[in-house]
Parts: structure tokens; sequence; C-alpha cells
């Protein structure tokens, strides 16, 4: 991929995933290369290497629970501005949530960023998603079993054998019908202004590549970090998943502390310790691997045909030596000690970072709600005992300062 | 507002008797044997009033026999003291009730002791979260706790007592869900749980409220080779978040709330400046 031609000054890139495509990966190299990039006239906006917020305010209408949707569709234009002020070679924004874009959304994404845009599509061989976004959705949303979570999404085809989003996950093939995708934006941009890169697993550095050659980038110079917290879980893992956010998806649980406590709390707890190595992985049955590359392999025809430029093999989408472990995983019914822990701890961890401002945010959930009245409660406590601690001082100064006075005097 | 607290029946409301009532001598408290015999009655306001309190322990202090057939007749019971006039609430407490304000506390939907806030700002993110004690024999609960306690943050300087509050919730329950010295075989233990997670579901679904560590209505199943039933980790997890919740802060409704500048949001200043709060 080293032989990718350079985008012309002036570009603006914008990968728009899709999700579980190496997006994590890229976003942490661009962000942790932002000064070496700037040698090189390259722009990067933002405070975090995924400005996630602000991206789906702008490309999806809204925000999760909790936040303002007014307050990060501004950041949105915020970054485009901060990105046009440093008047770089190359600016660049990446978040997979573009994917998913809406038509208006989609548009104002392209008309904000102007007509030297260019878009990235990452795609990945259907077989090697089916798991990893499974593994997903158990941390987000109630989902059936993976087995028969199979046989809904690769089993719901059209008339004319195609994918089609069902009533469960629909967002998975609004996600990865990768053709579509393309289709899509080679018919909002142009096919002069959209390249597709094909990743190869096998490959760390090829996605790495395939950017610094659009970037006019030396070799090496963007090195995905090694991510910890984004790791696959194991099976008794998402197993585990499964069940708390099956019980904390409805009333009276409430959508801001489900996210805040279970999806970015327990999950995060999770991935965040060492998978316990005794712990079998998800395993894909050999049905679902011939259905999945079956899939890959009409996809790969339709992008091909689509005029946009590609950067890597197509034939890998339906390769079959990608596929991951085959096979069907054994009843589990119990998870080791650390891991049960780690669910917990990323609970309690989320639960010690509510801020004690002076008042909670106004879409707090009530777990949340009664987490900050407790560090406020503390808070106001400390800053009451500072305040009489400094006024015993101040009279303890004036009461020497007269005794000095009448010693003298 | 009134709220009806049964006499001491089945495991339930143990403390509920007449000479602990008597020992309150609290104007609050009302008895009329001809009106309502077996019940106690205490004046209150909030949400809790008009309700009928059962304070349960441990589901084996409940059932006669570990039995779903046990389990249904409990069940029974408590459905037969509730009406939509007087709906139950059951507040799992695993102390003894000793005072009217800890029952009171317990009505409410709160846990007791409440959150002591002096205690609390006793300590910092500074502080090491305790290690947790676990029953005797449970080697799974122990490397839960060791685990759990070797992984756990303070973010914030006054959240300590959070995190030693979540440490010490879902270690226990993990600590009373894996049973160490068990009555009946894993088989009808893993029955007789799922039976009680149905009991308590359908129980909530006909109006019943329940507050307290409800886990502990949930029979105790032995750990499996070592580790943690799935339901079991879920159920820990769930203790963590509930602990908060039924353990909020007090702070003054007229407190003076002074807002830096930089940490309101736009809306809310634009909404103060058009004099609304």
């Amino acid at each position: 991929m080293t032989g990718t031609p350079a985008l012309p000054a002036g570009t603006t890139l914008v990968h728009i995933g899709p999700y579980k495509t190496g997006t994590t990966a890229m976003q942490g190299a661009l962000w942790e290369a932002r000064p070496a990039l700037a040698e090189y006239g390259i722009v990067y906006p933002g405070d975090a290497a995924h400005e996630i917020d602000a991206s789906m305010a702008v490309a999806l209408g809204y925000v999760y629970a909790g936040k303002s949707l007014d307050v990060y569709r501004q950041r949105w234009f915020d970054l485009v501005a901060e990105m046009r002020a440093a008047r770089p070679r190359i600016g660049v924004l990446s978040s997979e949530v573009y994917c998913e874009a809406t038509d208006d959304g989609a548009r104002a994404v392209l008309d904000a960023l102007g007509p030297q845009t260019h878009v990235v599509i990452t795609v990945r061989p259907i077989v090697r998603l089916l798991g990893s976004q499974w593994q997903q959705y158990t941390q987000n949303i109630p989902v059936p079993p993976y087995d028969e979570w199979l046989r809904v999404i690769l089993g719901q085809d059209s008339e004319g054998g195609e994918p089609e989003s069902g009533t469960i996950t629909p967002s998975f093939w609004r996600r990865h019908r990768h053709d579509r995708l393309v289709e899509r934006w080679v018919g909002l941009a142009g096919a002069d202004r959209v390249s597709v890169v094909v990743v190869d697993d096998r490959d760390h550095r090829g996605l790495p590549a395939a950017f610094e050659g659009l970037l006019g980038l030396p070799d090496g110079l963007l090195r995905p970090p090694a991510d910890k917290t984004n790791r696959s879980l194991t099976y008794p893992e998402a197993l585990v998943m499964q069940e708390l956010v099956g019980r904390t998806s409805a009333a009276p649980w409430s959508s801001a502390d489900h996210a805040r406590f279970v999806r970015f709390g327990a999950a995060r707890g999770l991935q965040a310790a060492p998978p316990d190595p005794r712990a079998e992985r998800l395993l894909t049955p050999a049905w679902a691997v011939d259905r999945a590359l079956e899939i890959g392999a009409g996809m790969a025809e339709r992008i091909g045909a689509s005029g946009a430029r590609v950067i890597g093999d197509l034939a890998l989408l339906s390769d079959r030596a990608l596929a991951p472990a085959e096979g069907e995983n054994a009843p589990v019914g119990a998870i080791d000690p650390g891991a049960a822990a780690a669910l917990a701890v990323g609970i309690i961890s989320k639960l010690t970072g509510v801020h004690p401002r002076p008042e909670h945010r106004d879409l707090a959930g009530p777990v949340e709600r009664a987490a900050w009245s407790r560090h406020r409660a503390v808070a106001e406590l400390w800053e009451a005992d500072a305040a009489r601690d400094g006024a015993r001082g101040a009279a303890a100064r004036e009461i020497a300062r007269r005794a000095r006075r009448r010693i003298r005097g | 507002m009134i709220l009806q607290v049964h006499d001491a029946r089945a495991g339930m409301n143990a403390f509920a008797v007449p000479t602990w009532w008597a020992s309150l001598e609290d104007e609050r408290v009302i008895r009329d044997d001809d009106e309502l015999p077996d019940v106690t009655l205490v004046e209150l306001a909030g949400p809790s009033a008009g309700r009928t309190l059962l304070v349960v322990g441990a589901v084996a202090e409940l059932l006669a026999e570990p039995t779903p057939e046990a389990l249904a007749s409990w069940a029974e019971e408590v459905r037969a003291l509730h009406s939509d006039a007087a709906p139950v609430h059951l507040a799992v407490s695993l102390d003894e009730v000793t005072s009217l304000e800890q029952l009171l506390t317990l009505a409410s939907g709160r846990r007791w002791p409440p959150f002591d806030v002096r205690a609390a700002a006793a300590r910092t993110d500074a502080d090491p979260v305790p290690q947790q004690s676990v029953t005797g024999g449970q080697a799974a609960a122990r490397a839960y706790a060791d685990a759990l306690v070797a992984q756990v943050e303070v973010l914030l300087p006054p959240s300590w007592q959070t995190a030693a509050d979540g440490a010490a919730e879902a270690t226990a329950c993990i600590s009373r869900a894996l049973d160490a010295d068990p009555d009946v075989s894993a088989a009808d233990a893993r029955v007789l749980r799922d039976a009680c997670r149905s009991t308590l579901a359908e129980l909530e679904a006909d109006g019943v409220t329940i507050s307290g560590p409800r886990d502990a209505l949930l029979w105790p199943v032995p750990a499996e080779h070592g580790q943690i039933p799935i339901d079991v980790a879920a159920d820990a997890a769930l203790e963590v978040m509930l602990g908060q919740l039924e353990r909020p802060a007090d702070l003054a409704p007229d407190r003076p709330v002074v807002v830096p500048l930089e940490q309101l949001p736009a809306r809310a200043l634009l909404a103060r400046l058009g004099g609304r709060r």
C-alpha cells in the first residue's frame, strides 16, 4: 500500500469507518502523532482521539442520554473551524459514526467541509465482524445468544438474496453493508472523492500505511497505540454483559445511568482487566462462516463496480483464510472471579468519577444523582471546614495582634 | 398518612412485637386492635405513607423449607397483604431493626445506616479501599473480593466512601449468593434461585415495591469449580448501583448554590439571566 498516491493539498480527509474496521486504532495513531503530523501540514483537530459526541450530533442528529445536542453540534463546527484556522495541507476528521449518517447529516458534513473533501471508508471481511459486533451489542442492548443472532442476521435475505436489516440489531447491516455504504458516499461525493481501504488483519501495518500514503507521510509515522481497553471479550464475559445489560436496559433503570455505568462502566471494567486465559473465545459456526464469505464476495463485486478508488485487495472480503475460529461454544454458566470483580469495578470506577459540582447534570440518571449528592455533601463539608479553619486562624491572629499592643502599650 | 406494619409473621417484621412498639414511646405509633388487629400504624409523611411495610431478611429465614412450594406459599402470604389501598413494600434488611428511625428509613426505600457525610469526609482518594471480609470457606468469594479491591480506583477526592461502599456491597452480595454449606443439591439450589428471581419479578409486576439488598431474597447457590455463576456476578454489579441509589446524601434544600461560571452550561446561564431557575 505504500504506493498510494497522496491526496492533493487543501483536501479534508474524512474517515467514516464503519465500526470495527480499525477506526479506534487509526484515531489513536492520528491523535498521538499530532505534533509530527503538524510538521507535514496535517491537522487532526479536537481534544480527544475520537470526538464521538460532536460527530453524533452533526451526523445522526442525537447524542447519548445526559448530553446536550446543541452543545455537541456546535462542538463539531468548532472542530472544523479549528482545522481551517490552521490552514493545513490536509485536514483529517475520523469517526465511525459518519457511516450511519442521516441524509441531512451526511449532507451537513460534506457541505461544511467543502468540495475538496475526500471520503475514506475502511472495510473488513464480514466474516470477521460478526463476533466482534455481537460482542459490542451485548455491551449496549439486549440481544439474543450468538447462534440465534447469527441465524437472524445472516438469514434476513431480501428476495434478491441480499442481507437486509431486520428488527434485531438493524444497525448491523446499516453499518456493514459496506458495498451500499460505498455506493451511497460515491453518490453523495462522487467516485473520485471516495477511497476504500481493505483492511487485512494479518498485516498490522497495512491500515496505517494506507493513511500514510493518502496523507503523504513517511512510512512508519502513524503507529496505532496498544489499546487494552478495546479488547474482545471472552465468551463468559460476553454472557455476563448480556445478563447485566438485559437487566438494566429498561425501567426502573434510566438510559442515562445504563449508558454511564453499564455500557461505559461495567463493560470497560471487563476490557481493562486481562482476560482469563482459560476462558473460551467466541466461536462462529461453520455454516455462518460459509454464508458470511458468500456475502463478502457479493460486496466485493459491488464495491469494485462503484468507481471508488480501492486500496488493498477486495478478494480478502471472501477469503476463508481470514475466517475466525470456527465451532460452537459449549454452554457456560460461570465466570472467573477476577472477571466478575472487574464488572463491578467498572461501575465503581465510574461512580467515583461523578464530579461534586454545585449542581448535578440536568440529565443525570437517579444513580448518578445519588452518587453526586454524596460527593457534593463531602465537598461542601470540606469547604465549610476550610472556611471555619480560615476564620479561626484570622481570629487567632487578631487576638495575638491585640495582645502584642497591650504588652507594648 | 399512615404506614401499616403487620406483626411479626413467617420471618417478616421479626421486630414487630408488642414489647418493641411499647419501648418506643412515640406518639406517632398507633395501635387499634379493634379496627386493625395484628397491625401497628405509624404516622408519617412522604411517599412511603399508605403502604404496608414488610421488613424481611435473607430468603432462608422466610421459607419453611428450601422448596419451590415453600417459596410459592411465602409469595401468597405477601400477596394476601397487598392491596391497591395499602400496597406492600418489601424492605430487605439484614440487620435487626432496633429503632423507629431505622424503621422509617427502611420504609422510605433507603438503607440503614444512612450515608454519614462526616465519616465520608474523613477520607480522601489517597486512602486505600479496605480489604473485604467474606464468609469462611468461600474460596471463589475470597478471590472475587481480592480482585475487586486490587482493581478499584477512587477517581475524585470526595468519592472514597462511594468506592468503599461499592466494594463492600458487591462483595457482600457475592458472599450471600455463594453457599459454602448448602442444604440442598447444586441443581436444586439453582432451580430455587431461579424460582426466587421469577417470584420477585412477579411480585413487582403486581405492584409490590422491593428495596434494600434484594439479592438476599434469592436462594444461594454453590460456586462452580471456583467460578462465579453468571447471574450472581450480574447481581453483584447491580448491587453496587442499588447501594448508591438507596443511600444518597441529604443536601439541604435551601443550601446556597454558587455555581462557578466556567461550570455553568450556556443554556442554564441564559435561563438564570432571564430570571428562571
